[in-house]
């Protein structure tokens, strides 16, 4: 692009007439040559902008981000697959629990057991049981699910999500 | 999911073929559950997203998050986007409204930063001719200083428009308005921009434009 074209260029531009690559091509223009640079900003001075080179972006920032992105990606995608297997968790989650419940009911009951438990195991039996905890194994994402529940409270649960691949 | 997809920086021959993946094809992939190509699209065009909200916030920092919240958007997004479009307008698209809302929300925060920044900004700031300021963050800032006087739509339209070069159609795309509307909206913030220039820092015109 030649200087001495840039006057007629500047008022096309202004005027919003030119098309895509002869406007790109006189911003690119402005952005090299100073005395048309001059020309463009007293013509009108918000041209001062456009004529300003854009900056690079930081490489590691940028990085920084791809990071933050699929780290977030990643963990809405397991909430998500989480929310829509709830009811089967749920469903495993009380099974497990019958099963503990009713063993516990058949070893503690008067003669359920073959013999007499000693004093010492009466004791420990009597003793609060640790919680059921439920292992559950994401199929195919190496995710584990461990639900820890309390027996006298069959409404209330904790949830442990652990992904031991995911790198936050 | 495998191994080879937990893997964020390119590295493995898939994960380069990903990034010679145009824009279509990293977005299907993307949909299948693929974060490489997700992760491809995010620095393709991150850099230049953030410099376009950076200048529409007057705020590095905040652009940042605006850009993170964008790609998570759009990701949330992908089943709903139109391939017929392209996804630099649809990701730009979602930025600029985010971007809009937050100065919708930080309106009466952004007067009382400004007023101080100002004065900062003059005390400290020398004033070369117009035809030196080569230095490209001396007119970021000016940029920052004045585009307080702009409406949210104003700035994104001039931004898009005249920072980055888009053609009057995709800014209209991204931004969900008319052809008209943003030339009418680059034609006033123009108009205002050079007011404000010529009211608050007239040392940075040419000195026959000085009153």
């Amino acid at each position: 692009m030649r200087c001495a074209d840039m006057p007629e260029l500047l008022d096309s531009y202004l005027a919003d007439v030119l098309d895509g690559p002869r406007r790109n091509a006189v911003r690119s223009h402005l952005r090299t040559c100073e005395r048309c640079r001059e020309a463009a900003i007293q013509a009108d001075p918000s041209l001062l902008f456009v004529a300003a080179s854009p900056g690079e972006p930081d490489p590691a920032r940028l990085e920084d981000v791809t990071r933050a992105v699929v780290a977030q990606i990643r963990q809405q995608r397991l909430q998500r697959r989480l929310v829509h297997r709830q009811p089967w968790l749920a469903a495993a989650a009380a099974l497990v629990l019958t099963l503990i419940a009713v063993a516990g009911w058949r070893l503690l009951a008067p003669g359920g057991g073959s013999e007499p438990a000693p004093a010492v195991d009466a004791q420990v039996a009597e003793a609060p049981s640790p919680p059921p905890r439920i292992e559950v194994d994401m199929a195919g994402e190496g995710v584990r699910v461990y639900q820890y529940a309390d027996q006298q409270d069959g409404d209330t649960a904790v949830t442990f999500i652990v992904n031991p691949k995911l790198e936050l | 999911m495998t191994r080879g997809k937990l893997c964020v920086l390119p590295g493995t021959a898939r994960d380069l073929a990903v990034v010679t993946m145009d824009d279509r094809e990293a977005v299907r992939a993307a949909r299948a559950g693929d974060d490489v190509a997700f992760a491809a699209l995010v620095r393709r065009y991150s850099g230049g997203l953030h410099r376009a909200v950076a200048r529409i916030l007057a705020d590095d920092t905040e652009a940042w998050d605006v850009v993170q919240m964008a790609f998570v958007r759009a990701w949330q997004g992908l089943e709903r986007y139109d391939e017929r479009w392209s996804f630099s307008t649809w990701l730009y698209r979602i930025a600029s409204n985010l971007a809009i809302d937050l100065l919708r929300s930080r309106n009466s925060r952004e007067k009382a930063h400004r007023a101080g920044a100002e004065h900062r900004f003059r005390v400290v700031g020398e004033t070369p001719p117009a035809s030196e300021l080569a230095d490209r963050r001396e007119v970021d800032r000016l940029f920052d200083e004045l585009v307080s006087c702009l409406t949210p739509q104003q700035r994104s339209a001039f931004v898009l428009r005249e920072l980055e070069g888009w053609e009057t159609a995709d800014v209209a795309d991204a931004l969900g308005c008319t052809t008209t509307t943003v030339r009418n909206h680059v034609f006033q913030a123009r108009k205002l921009l050079r007011e404000e220039l010529a009211r608050r820092f007239p040392e940075y015109l040419p000195k026959s434009r000085r009153a």
